[in-house]
């Protein structure tokens, strides 16, 4: 009974992680990347379950220990993994781009490109002398050290460099690696580094297709490292 | 008279002070306009002094403001006090160390060394 219950368990997780690989193609990755910390905790949840079965006075001092820890996981790991999604994906870049040191921008590469597109792209400028790019979402957020150091062309494969991360969803693979290499040990050996050097490497491929030439994006990068 | 030549060397880099040489005459300077202005006698990167003049702004030597240009946003540095503040600034950090690492040590030797002339 208790083996067709497991068995039963672990067909359920399986199966989740299949349907959403199939209606979410294209958030499949990170859907992968968080399925694993089901697989994680199931045994903890299985042998709490289990220990509850024999109820006598040591192994249900036992019982009760492995539930809690087997509560704690099943709770405090999605939720807190949930939360740092959650806050990272929405409530931070929010509060980032009300924040004083963030100002918006027109500019006249993403007013162009935005609308080629179909999106609603932002631009917001970082008030930071540091050279630094990166994208949230549909927004994207450049430092003035960045914009005082490019040429306006290399301005403009910076930008549609970013303007790809949007295309290709990268931000939000790269948030959920690093919230699941912070919370899974296991994250840390896949093989996430590629897929966030292949979405760098789309990105780039998009701003050279846009530009036709990737030679501002190759002393933009040059001036940058 | 003449006025002596300071030597900031044990405090700021070479470049950092011929940085602060270019905004001294209370001047408000972008980062280019000073990378223009230096490197006609020096080779350097318009990143390195954007570099510098950042570091000057943590310390809290240069100050700057955010201007709208074309395009974008950009910086323009000021220096926070002009040269003989700036001196003024470094003496008084230097004596108040010695006073709260020495005290009354410290306070008797100026005593003595200013009684000499």
């Amino acid at each position: 009974m208790i083996d067709n219950i497991n068995f039963a368990f672990y067909g359920f997780l399986l199966a989740i992680s299949l349907v959403s690989f199939f209606l979410w193609r294209k958030y499949a990755k990170p859907l992968f990347l968080f399925s694993h910390l089901l697989f994680l905790i199931a045994p903890f949840i299985l042998f709490a379950k289990d220990m509850n079965c024999h109820m006598s006075m040591i192994s249900g001092l036992l019982a009760f220990c492995t539930t809690i820890l087997a509560k704690l996981l099943f709770y405090v790991v999605p939720s807190s993994a949930f939360i740092a999604l959650i806050a990272g994906y929405l409530i931070l870049p929010y509060l980032f781009k009300k924040s004083d040191n963030c100002k918006q921008l027109i500019h006249p590469v993403v007013s162009r490109f935005s609308g080629k597109f179909s999106k609603f792209i932002s631009l917001y400028a970082v008030d930071k002398a540091d050279p630094v790019a990166f994208t949230i979402k549909n927004d994207i957020f450049i430092s003035i050290g960045m914009l005082e150091l490019l040429s306006k062309k290399e301005l403009e494969a910076v930008l549609l460099h970013e303007i790809g991360h949007i295309y290709n969803k990268s931000s939000w693979l790269k948030l959920s690696s690093i919230i699941a290499k912070f919370i899974s040990p296991i994250a840390h050996f896949s093989s996430l580094r590629d897929f966030v050097s292949k979405e760098e490497q789309k990105a780039d491929e998009f701003a050279v297709k846009y530009q036709k030439t990737s030679k501002y994006l190759v002393s933009a990068k040059r001036k940058l490292s | 008279m003449k006025e002596k030549v300071t030597d900031f060397g044990a405090l700021l880099s070479p470049l950092e002070q011929d940085i602060l040489k270019q905004l001294w005459p209370s001047k408000k300077l972008r980062v280019r306009q000073i990378y223009d202005i230096l490197k006609s006698s020096r080779k350097l990167a318009l990143s390195s002094v954007a570099v510098l003049l950042d570091r000057l702004h943590d310390k809290g030597i240069v100050g700057r403001e955010i201007e709208s240009a074309r395009g974008g946003l950009r910086y323009i540095y000021f220096s926070n006090k002009d040269k003989k503040g700036f001196e003024k600034s470094i003496v008084e950090t230097a004596v108040n160390k010695l006073i709260d690492k020495f005290g009354s040590v410290a306070v008797s030797y100026f005593n003595e060394r200013f009684s000499k002339k």
